[in-house]
């Protein structure tokens, strides 16, 4: 996902879907001076053989069957916060972008 | 010897031959040539005694554990025999499942057997999930003239027109627009009309035909290929039917790829009209489409727009407006009218790889735990150009769920107000709003059309349409919000106010979100 605000005010003015950022995606911008991005991509946080039971440590040798994957991004609530619009439970345009942590942070 | 019985004798021959022929058995076991007869306690060849098997010894049986071909780091391949499934992880998640209930595919960073919505796969055939299947693409520079395209297939088909407004320009023509540029109808079950209206002297257009029909009342029939992956709809026997509107999913036929999805929120229209743009970063000017979503929680599709917001009751706008989307090899432009005061709007636009202007798009490294299937004479292991791929999992497609019909009956004793033209005769306005709830919880891609409205019936324009004069005016719009599709019609006539007409709609309703 890629959240396009104002570096002026925070406000978030535009978004790429995707949990998987491709260059093609990169490479879209919003035609305005005052925006920059945060790119998020999901990445794997626990991994679990076939019975469903979690591997401890990172996934080495043993055959992971699936994963559970989140937001990357370093600050928990904003990560849980993507989480819950990811799963249209939350909606972006409730949230601003702190423009010195780069966290969401609500309106 | 000599001291044996004969009898002692010739039973100390057997007993050499049998030795004999005991030992004979173990070299030919220790050379490799097959025993006979030999009794093999059960487990008694275990794993560490096999160096090899060929795969051609399995010649009966079933697989009832599971079989992982590949290695795990970068992906692999499980026969589930275990599950009744076969499953492709491309190295993170698991991506594909087949299985004799459902085929599933979902998109980059879900997992096919967790993921609960269906808007995150590409393909998801648990139920009538539909990807539009395209029948014929075309060109044309035509000057300020209708140019005809005959496409023969005996009903409406969903299609999409672009028109070039300037050099390398293109417009998304869309409904029936009273000023616009260029119009589009399907004139008859036949034929889609695309009319240069004022835009270039010399101006070129492109559209896309697609099997999928306006009112999925049609049976069609296409000559399949050899090789093809279908899914056929609930109740549909896939080796027999060869209407490809029987198919969630048929490989002979292109669907769209969606190379971007995005918004812009939150955007004031402070000017009229205003412009807003993001540049695509491509290095042609893709097909695309969009959605504007309206301060009252509405969103239209592009098109001419009758700016009276719904809600707005017994005394609509009559005010004229249009949300344009353009593109060129740069940028995707949204254009909005504005009329009294400003008001802000919320857009969704969609990419899709198909060229309209210039090249096409070059395939990322999508790895090799895939599903690509490339149109005729490409070969998928080699094929760089995504637009020769009739699917590719690395993308997400365009899946309809929900194709209905809508009838808005309007009462003619039932006008919100009158007017009087120039030679005092009295018009009579009406506006009415049939609603129909969808229920999805979310706002979803949709196109509505509208039937019959123009003189010689039957015809259909996508909505929304605008039309008037010095006298009349008449809009019909469709709109949807996150639980509604709203069919919109707003019109005068003169009198008298008596009698019933009936505006017929019909719709698609996508399983993709539109973001906002």
């Amino acid at each position: 996902m890629i959240i396009f605000y104002n570096t002026k005010t925070g406000d978030i003015v535009g978004t790429i879907k995707g949990r998987i950022t491709t260059n093609m995606h990169k490479n879209m911008r919003v035609v305005d001076e005052n925006v920059d991005r945060l790119i998020i991509n999901w990445k794997p946080t626990k991994w679990l053989d076939d019975n469903g039971k979690i591997i401890k440590g990172k996934r080495g040798k043993v055959n992971a069957y699936t994963i559970i994957s989140s937001p990357d991004h370093p600050h928990k609530a904003t990560a849980s916060i993507l989480e819950k619009i990811d799963k249209g439970e939350d909606n972006i345009k409730s949230y601003l972008v702190d423009l010195k942590t780069k966290n969401l942070i609500k309106k | 010897m000599d001291s044996l019985s004969v009898l002692e004798k010739s039973s100390l021959i057997r007993k050499i031959q049998r030795l004999r022929s005991r030992v004979a058995e173990l070299e030919n076991l220790l050379s490799g040539t097959s025993i006979n007869i030999a009794r093999l306690l059960d487990l008694a060849i275990t794993n560490a005694k096999i160096a090899s098997l060929a795969a051609d010894k399995i010649t009966a049986g079933s697989f009832t554990v599971q079989i992982d071909v590949g290695n795990p780091a970068s992906g692999y391949i499980r026969f589930d025999g275990a599950n009744n499934r076969f499953v492709i992880n491309d190295g993170t998640n698991n991506r594909i499942l087949l299985s004799p209930t459902t085929f599933r595919v979902s998109l980059p960073g879900f997992n096919c057997l967790t993921e609960a919505d269906p808007a995150n796969y590409s393909v998801y055939a648990d139920s009538d999930n539909v990807l539009i299947k395209e029948h014929s693409r075309g060109s044309a520079t035509i000057g300020q003239t209708t140019y005809s395209v005959s496409h023969n297939l005996g009903y409406f088909p969903h299609f999409y027109v672009y028109g070039e407004i300037s050099a390398g320009k293109f417009q998304i023509v869309n409904g029936y627009n009273l000023f616009g540029d260029w119009r589009s109808i399907l004139k008859d079950v036949n034929t889609l009309d695309i009319t240069n209206i004022r835009g270039p002297a010399s101006a070129d257009l492109r559209y896309f035909i697609f099997y999928d029909d306006v009112n999925d009342a049609a049976a069609p029939s296409i000559t399949e290929s050899d090789t093809v992956l279908k899914i056929a709809k609930d109740g549909v026997n896939a080796l027999t039917s060869t209407n490809p509107n029987d198919f969630i999913m048929h490989t002979d036929l292109n669907t769209f790829k969606i190379i971007g999805a995005g918004t812009l929120l939150s955007q004031t229209v402070n000017a009229n009209p205003k412009e807003f743009k993001i540049a695509h970063g491509l290095t042609f000017a893709p097909n695309f489409y969009a959605f504007c979503k309206f301060p009252d929680g509405s969103v239209a599709m592009a098109g001419p727009l009758s700016f009276n917001f719904l809600g707005t009751g017994a005394s609509p706008s009559t005010s004229y407006g249009e949300f344009t989307p353009e593109i060129d090899s740069t940028y995707i432009y949204f254009n909005l009218s504005r009329f009294g005061s400003n008001y802000n709007v919320d857009i969704s636009y969609v990419i899709f790889e198909t060229p309209i202007d210039g090249g096409g798009v070059t395939l990322d490294d999508d790895g090799d735990m895939l599903l690509k299937i490339t149109k005729d004479n490409y070969n998928a292991l080699t094929e760089t150009a995504l637009e020769r791929y009739t699917y590719h999992s690395g993308y997400d497609t365009l899946k309809y769920l929900v194709v209905g019909d809508a009838t808005v009956s309007v009462d003619l004793s039932n006008y919100y107000a009158t007017t009087t033209d120039i030679f005092g005769g009295t018009l009579y306005e009406y506006y009415k709003v049939v609603t129909v709830a969808h229920s999805l919880g979310d706002y979803h891609y949709f196109c509505g059309y509208i039937k019959d409205l123009l003189d010689p019936a039957p015809n259909v324009i996508q909505a929304p349409f605008a039309f008037g004069d010095a006298f009349f005016f008449s809009k019909m719009s469709v709109f949807i919000d996150a639980n509604n599709l709203y069919f919109m019609v707003h019109f005068n006539l003169n009198g008298p106010p008596s009698g019933i007409i009936d505006f017929d709609f019909s719709y698609k309703i996508f399983r993709n979100k539109l973001g906002f």
